[in-house]
């Protein structure tokens, strides 16, 4: 009995050793990619007008999901494929390269063609060749990160995106609402006014602005289209007008009003300007978000004493309160996912930028350097957050990537900047 | 007569006895074979399961997955070893459908080379010579 037991046993036992043999990986790690950006070749004998493979390498490197190697670090500068010599790149640990030329066309404009090279299979992922005059070689090159970073992430790039922010003179005379490329480039005026401007905000197609202007005394709701400048009056009510807000299908405009006497949220159709009162509290109800599926809005409510954000359904209209960590929650953005918000968090008496998951609550202090950071706007891939700070007594842009790993500051040639507004993807 | 068949019966009990104490011996070696390989089994199992631990931990080092990889995607892949632990091919057999997610998990099984595997070359064959691995970013909260 105890034979045949044993050799039931055994033949068990000898079934699973014959199995096939399957084995888990359920976890990995979430760090920046390291790849090399190399100095594209250029046969010309003037200048380029831009160091597009410095461009792509900056992009990528500020988007927190790669670390770029420096120059300085590489072993040779390989142009083609020939020349590369894996064992390099194996060694320093790189596991994507960029290689590429420019050459001259006939028409006084460039030919870029560039190659992304996955070290690890040592097989081209990509082959491309882009042209364009000088004045589009940093469109290329945001264009080629783009491409890249969306091959190797599985998210669409946004560096092609862009900016808008208010910036003003050191005496406060003087008013801008700025358009520049999202790495801060290209800066240029595209409103003017001696009177404070406010609250910059995209229309979902790229092509409008929404903000609150001073020009006639009081705040009042505009919106400008970007390539022509024309310039419409939205809302003049009674008190403020503030904080527009283009809802996601770009029908309607969340705003805040006082003409009932303390702000409130009300929802605006475009097309027929009928308003829809959303919040009736004697509380400051102010600065609205649509959620990415329209049919609620986030907003910041100092209806228990301290600004806290609140949630409400388009349809039930009764506001539930969404953050609870600290005393002072503002400004909330949320990421085109809906997974989590973006949001000022004052944390030992100083202001930072946070993050919230939506579904667990928790929460996330990005910045730590900076201080009394405010208005963050969120990347239209949810890879990056932009905000204003405050250094020394200069108001100043920076960026922080979602996971608060890459922080970076943006250049600007005035005096102060504030209220950085991040566009949608362009087509 | 009696006596004859006295002997002849004697002789048979003897060469009854003597094929039963043969019989108990071979049952007794086959049994001490079956242990012995029972316990050779069981030290495989023992092998390959700390074997496996071994692939998985060195793997899951390297493995660095996109942001866009949620917790409940997977990917399957067919591993090709040589008995020096380096891997010959790897193959996906089922892809996640995000195009990045497969790419990070050919190359952190290209980046973990060489993989461990049993000394014991018998073994290598029976279970490391060609497996399965199954990657799911379970821990992915980005």
């Amino acid at each position: 009995m105890k034979l045949v037991f044993q050799i039931v046993l055994l033949s068990l036992l000898a079934l699973q050793a014959r199995a096939e043999l399957v084995i888990e990986i359920t976890q990995g790690n979430q760090r920046a990619i390291p790849m090399a950006v190399i100095p594209f070749k250029w046969k010309g004998l003037e200048a380029l007008p831009e160091n597009v493979a410095q461009i792509v390498s900056n992009d990528l490197g500020r988007s927190g999901y790669f670390n770029s190697l420096p120059k300085t670090e590489m072993l040779s500068l390989p142009n083609n494929e020939e020349e590369i010599f894996y064992r390099d790149w194996e060694l320093l640990k790189q596991d994507y390269l960029v290689i590429g030329e420019v050459q001259p066309d006939t028409r006084n404009g460039y030919i870029i063609n560039f190659k992304l090279i996955d070290v690890n299979t040592r097989t081209v992922l990509m082959n491309q060749k882009l042209t364009g005059g000088a004045s589009a070689l940093r469109d290329i090159a945001h264009f080629m990160s783009d491409r890249i970073f969306a091959a190797l992430t599985g998210i669409p790039g946004a560096f092609s995106t862009k900016l808008v922010y208010v910036t003003t003179n050191r005496d406060r005379t003087q008013f801008n609402l700025s358009y520049a490329d999202a790495d801060g480039a290209r800066e240029q005026n595209i409103f003017s006014s001696k009177q404070p401007i406010i609250s910059p905000a995209w229309s979902n197609d790229g092509k409008k602005i929404a903000y609150a202007s001073f020009e006639n005394g009081r705040s009042e709701i505009f919106i400008q289209e970007i390539a022509t400048g024309k310039r419409e009056k939205i809302a003049s009510f009674k008190g403020s007008n503030s904080a527009p807000a283009f809802s996601p299908d770009g029908t309607q405009m969340a705003m805040v009003l006082s003409r009932n006497g303390n702000p409130d949220v009300y929802v605006m159709d475009l097309a027929t300007r009928k308003l829809d009162r959303i919040t009736t509290h004697y509380g400051i109800d102010t600065e609205p978000q649509w959620m990415p599926d329209g049919k609620s809005l986030i907003f910041t409510s100092s209806r228990i004493g301290k600004p806290q954000i609140y949630k409400v359904s388009l349809l039930q209209r009764k506001p539930k309160r969404i953050t609870f960590e600290g005393d002072y929650n503002a400004r909330a953005r949320i990421t085109p996912d809906g997974r989590k918000m973006v949001m000022v968090h004052r944390n030992r008496g100083n202001f930072h930028i946070a993050t919230q998951n939506m579904k667990t609550g928790v929460l996330q202090i990005l910045t730590s350097e900076t201080q009394l950071d405010e208005s963050p706007s969120v990347a239209p891939n949810g890879s990056m957050v932009v905000y204003a700070a405050s250094i020394g007594d200069r108001s100043i842009l920076a960026a922080v990537s979602l996971d608060g790993e890459v922080k970076f500051r943006l250049p600007s040639k005035y005096g102060d900047v504030r209220e950085p507004a991040w566009s949608p993807l362009l087509k | 007569m009696e006596e004859i068949a006295e002997q002849q019966a004697f002789e048979q009990a003897q060469e009854e006895s003597l094929l039963e104490a043969l019989a108990v011996e071979q049952q007794q070696r086959s049994i001490e074979k079956a242990m012995a390989e029972e316990q050779q089994a069981r030290k495989n199992v023992a092998i390959t399961n700390e074997i496996a631990a071994q692939i998985e931990a060195k793997i899951s080092q390297v493995w660095s997955y996109p942001p866009s990889a949620r917790p409940d995607m997977e990917v399957v892949v067919r591993i090709q070893l040589i008995p020096t632990g380096e891997v010959i091919n790897v193959s996906i057999i089922t892809s996640s459908g995000n195009e990045a997610l497969d790419r990070s998990v050919l190359a952190a099984v290209s980046r973990a080379q060489p993989l461990p595997v049993p000394k014991d070359i018998r073994l290598f064959e029976q279970q490391f010579r060609n497996f399965i691995m199954p990657f799911r970013p379970e821990d992915a909260v980005w």
